[in-house]
């Protein structure tokens, strides 16, 4: 698991109150069938925002962005994230 | 039928797509539902003739596309309807926009699966009428928790399907329609929001009558709640998580449909207003120039063109049911449509009554206003106003709103 998957994680188990563990939930599963909100993601994508030192792009406000954790990290690799 | 211009011509626009022209028309069962609205309010009783006329012009499945069987009809089409059945009556406008958005949800979400398809199918053929169980005891008031799971049979009992049991605050038309869409947790040990949708035909479930619908409007909804007990097979559950379906169809297309059914109450009001304001002129003779009441009118009228131009626009942003871009309208706008439009048409029916003085404030009579204010009412109550704009403040860190698109 990468670092910066992992901070991808931390930042759902801290901020996003879902119904399974963010530590062992599946890097593709759905995480608005896991009790993911709109409401959640934006404070998931300020939890990542700081914890990267980086700004969501518009276009990447999407629900598809907020899918899965391995969207997220996808997401935050292509916008330079290091972790 | 008429209808201000505004809709009519957004609406124009939506369906000039070329698909086919739908079956039966919607002058018949508004007009139905309109010599019924009186006593289905009164009697606090569910709208029985206009949903029959709605189901003999073949209107109650007008979503189905026409690869599932149905007549391809457009979002903006059943838009059209709920506008035209509301402005005869609120509640057999209100049953049929949570029918349609119920279907709506079927429709984006069943994919190739069978059975949902079967039931389309079918729901066209008879006309059936589909009732959300989302509401539980026990999870206040929140859409996206679930208590209830499917339990599976036990192992002796001829009939291996799952035993489900809901609790339900409220099931709209619960004991008039022929199939529930019921939202119940994936499985025995799966979380609370961790959620599907159970397809229960008419032969899966018994209702068990525990609480009733005694309110101040929209009494033909008969929003009474029970106790289901339903026994599903696997290949009834959506396989699309609810939290999904929810976000990308049900709670869009519910605020768009209600938002076209409430214009519709308020037209007729303003209908009643104009007459009730010209009545009183031509009896004293004046001129229409500063006659009173007319600013009134003026001001509804004013609120009622904002709203239309709201939906209108939600309409466009929106396309349709499963479309990729209705995934990504912003939960922001969906919301903002809901707030606003609740609230603009409750307060041009209040303008109505400021206009049509007396003879509106009579509960007979031709001009009377009473049911159109008391079931407008439910409009910022259901799904209470306060709590979307609290959700909507917050999404104001989110995606930045979407300005300038006004063309």
């Amino acid at each position: 698991m990468t670092g910066i998957e992992t901070a991808v994680r931390d930042a759902l188990a801290s901020r996003a109150r879902l119904s399974t563990d963010a530590k062992a939930i599946g890097a593709e599963d759905d995480l608005f069938d896991r009790g993911l909100t709109s409401l959640m993601t934006v404070d998931v994508m300020l939890a990542l925002e700081a914890r990267f030192d980086l700004e969501f792009p518009e276009e990447a406000l999407t629900r598809n962005s907020f899918r899965s954790v391995a969207s997220l990290r996808d997401l935050l690799v292509s916008l330079g994230a290091a972790a | 039928m008429t209808s201000p211009g505004g809709l009519a011509e957004a609406i124009a626009a939506e369906s000039a797509s070329g698909t086919a022209p739908l079956p039966g028309a919607i002058e018949g069962p508004a007009a139905v539902a309109a010599a019924h609205a009186e006593a289905v309010d009164r009697e606090g009783r569910f709208p029985a003739e206009a949903i029959a006329a709605l189901r003999q012009a073949g209107r109650l499945g007008m979503l189905v596309p026409a690869a599932m069987g149905g007549p391809g009809g457009t979002l903006a089409d059943a838009v059209r309807d709920c506008f035209a059945v509301a402005r005869g009556c609120g509640s057999a406008g209100m049953v049929l926009a949570m029918h349609h958005s119920q279907m709506a949800c079927l429709v984006a979400h069943a994919g190739d699966a069978a059975w949902p398809r079967e039931y389309l199918a079918r729901a066209v053929r008879d006309g059936l009428l589909l009732a959300s169980v989302t509401s539980e005891e026990g999870v206040g008031g929140n859409l996206r928790r679930s208590l209830c799971a499917p339990e599976p049979a036990a192992a002796d009992d001829p009939d291996q399907r799952a035993h489900l049991v809901k609790r339900a605050t409220n099931i709209s038309y619960g004991a008039h329609a022929s199939a529930l869409l019921l939202s119940a947790r994936r499985a025995p040990d799966a979380a609370e929001a961790d959620q599907v949708l159970w397809l229960l035909g008419p032969d899966d479930y018994r209702l068990e009558r525990t609480g009733g619908w005694e309110t101040m409007g929209m009494r033909g909804t008969r929003s009474e709640a029970f106790v289901v007990r339903a026994r599903a097979g696997a290949e009834q559950a959506l396989s699309t998580g609810f939290g999904s379906i929810a976000t990308e169809t049900m709670t869009p297309v519910t605020h768009i449909l209600w938002a076209g059914l409430w214009i519709g109450i308020a037209a007729d009001a303003l209908d009643r207003a104009r007459a009730a304001v010209k009545g009183k002129l031509r009896k004293s003779g004046g001129s229409a120039a500063g006659a009173p009441g007319t600013p009134r009118l003026a001001a509804a009228t004013e609120r009622l063109l904002a709203a239309e131009a709201l939906l209108a626009s939600a309409l466009r942003r929106y396309g349709e049911p499963g479309s990729a871009q209705s995934r990504e309208m912003r939960p922001a706008e969906v919301n903002m449509l809901k707030t606003a439009v609740s609230e603009a048409t409750l307060d041009a029916v209040g303008q109505c009554l400021i206009a049509a003085g007396l003879a509106g404030y009579r509960v007979d009579g031709a001009h009377a206003l009473s049911r159109h204010l008391r079931d407008l009412w439910s409009a910022p109550l259901m799904v209470p106003n306060d709590a979307i704009r609290a959700a909507s403040a917050t999404l104001m860190l989110g995606p930045r709103p979407q300005l300038g698109r006004f063309l």
